[in-house]
């Protein structure tokens, strides 16, 4: 008989044999070398002396020249000065919970500008100088900023990185990198957060949409990505009504395209999916064991999260919206199934009413 | 069985970017961290897409890193977290994997049995089993260790662990391999 000791040692084994050899790979992506770089300390105290002395004082200079530059841009919006001096804006990082920040990186990563979209982002960049500082210590002072003013909480526990890059691949890299940053610097905190991750294609529209009603152009993709996902009550309009929270728990709940959750949105606060279904049975008159095809989607309506409920009996279509946070019943609606040998998408405006079986 | 015993201070060094830590963690934990992925996700690239992401998650929390006596537990559960990831982002492949790739090129006796131990173990074993016995043959940890990894009650992981062993040393048996 083939022991247990025996079993552990060999699976073990084929497991070890068959981990790939990343290691190399790993140190250089992460930029790591054996013998660490000397800070600047040492090097000064070390040979090459003259030449680390020479960097340390430009740069030194630089960095006044950085902010007489900043300074000239608050008084005369000089913005030709500022692109001499500095690299041009290699992406855009959104972050969205209830304030809204859009910082502007250049090709280092270093923060170029920081803008407060809304009057909370103001309440949050006031005491705040991030220009020249590493996006990633960027985003995570922001986000300490949100938890000590009490913008994240564990209600409402979840935030948005939006990047927009001329290169989607570095782009993609960039917010995989913030929000496992901002992730495991949260891990220390209180609260238990969300966050969802999303890469930007930026365009005109998109920019033109995002400026028109005063939100990011993270906030704005998200909304073009849940209009994608075909919810039947749903409007630019009414997603725009919306708390930054619930268009993540709407994203989360429809997995919207190119949406990557770490961690999960708050949904306390809505009553379930099995809840909205039993609130539209109970009404109907019906238990779940009578029914057939039950459908169940979060959905919005005139600003307000609601469940959309479909469900099929006695040759009869069910539909239902039912508030997502009390379980009232919005709207209900009863119709001839015209859809019965049908498995595409029920569509709501079926109005031609033969239940024939005809393709 | 010994238990793997990893080194805090490598996770402490790591936070000022020492390559040497970086290097002497991975050499010490790269087979866990897949095996652990391969026992949730069962699949051979989604577990390799972990493990990358997993160690450079690992570099960029080492800075926050506190010190709880047990680093092991702490990496594991970063691997893990990435795996539910993946799995609610709906990214994990449903295709079976080609477990003919799994142990390498190697064809001695001693290597095919190793690779059909971990073939049947894939193929006979739920999600659950499959973790605690991969856990339990690759870390040594004791069945409580396990019970706080995988947030299941330690009497669960008992008997799981036990149900497990025996499914595979009854496949493995009717595959004619019985010593």
């Amino acid at each position: 008989m083939i022991e247990n000791n025996e079993i552990e040692k060999r699976l073990a084994s084929a497991l070890n044999a068959a981990a790939p050899d990343m290691l190399d790979e790993l140190m250089a992506e992460l930029d790591l070398t054996e013998n660490p770089e000397p800070s600047l300390r040492e090097k000064l105290a070390g040979d090459g002396q003259e030449r680390y002395k020479k960097a340390a004082i430009r740069s030194r200079s630089f960095r006044a020249l950085i902010s007489c530059a900043a300074a000239l841009i608050i008084l005369v919006g000089a913005a030709a000065v500022w692109k001499n001096i500095n690299d041009r804006v290699f992406a855009v990082v959104d972050l969205d919970v209830n304030p809204s920040i859009e910082l502007s990186i250049n090709g280092k990563e270093k923060v170029i500008g920081a803008e407060a979209v809304n009057e909370d982002g103001e309440v949050i960049l006031a005491d705040m100088d991030l220009r020249g500082s590493d996006v990633k210590v960027a985003c995570n002072a922001i986000v300490g900023s949100m938890l000590t003013k009490g913008y994240l909480t564990d209600k409402s526990n979840s935030l948005m990185v939006s990047v927009s890059a001329g290169d989607p691949e570095k782009g993609h890299e960039i917010e995989q990198k913030l929000s496992d940053g901002i992730s495991s610097y949260l891990d220390d905190s209180d609260i238990t957060a969300a966050i969802l991750g999303q890469y930007v294609e930026d365009d005109d529209e998109l920019e033109d949409f995002a400026e028109e009603n005063g939100i990011s152009l993270g906030k704005a993709w998200l909304i073009r990505k849940l209009m994608e996902t075909g919810g039947q009550k749903m409007t630019e309009e009414s997603l725009l009504e919306l708390s930054t929270q619930e268009l993540i728990v709407l994203g989360q709940e429809r997995n919207a395209e190119g949406v990557i959750m770490q961690g999960t949105a708050y949904t306390g606060e809505y009553i379930g999916y099995e809840n909205a279904l039993s609130a539209a049975l109970g009404d109907a008159g019906l238990d779940s064991s009578q029914i057939t095809d039950p459908e169940v989607e979060m959905d919005c309506e005139n600003g307000a999260m609601i469940y959309e409920v479909e469900f099929r009996y006695g040759g009869q279509e069910y539909e239902y919206e039912i508030a997502a946070s009390t379980g009232e019943i919005i709207k209900s609606e009863k119709d001839i199934d015209d859809d019965r040998n049908d498995d595409d998408d029920h569509d709501q405006d079926h109005d031609d009413h033969d239940d024939d079986d005809d393709d | 069985m010994a238990t793997l015993q990893l080194d805090e201070n490598l996770i402490i060094r790591m936070a000022s970017n020492d390559g040497a830590a970086f290097r002497e963690l991975y050499q010490q934990t790269s087979g866990v961290v897949y095996g652990f992925a391969m026992s949730i996700l069962r699949n051979k690239h989604d577990a390799e897409d972990v493990m990358h992401d997993a160690f450079i998650r690992i570099h960029a929390s080492a800075v926050t890193y506190k010190p709880s006596g047990n680093p092991m537990a702490w990496i594991l559960t970063i691997v893990r977290n990435l795996c539910l990831n993946r799995i609610r982002a709906g990214k994990v492949c449903e295709e079976l994997p080609e477990y003919d790739e799994l142990a390498g090129t190697s064809n001695d006796s001693d290597t095919m049995l190793d690779r059909m131990v971990l073939e049947t173990a894939m193929n006979v074993l739920d999600a659950e089993e499959r973790q605690i016995v991969i856990l339990h043959a690759m870390t040594g940890f004791k069945h409580r260790e396990i019970a706080e990894i995988l947030d299941l009650p330690t009497g669960t992981i008992l008997s799981k662990y036990n149900r497990a062993l025996k499914k595979i040393r009854k496949e493995m048996e009717s595959k004619g391999v019985d010593r």
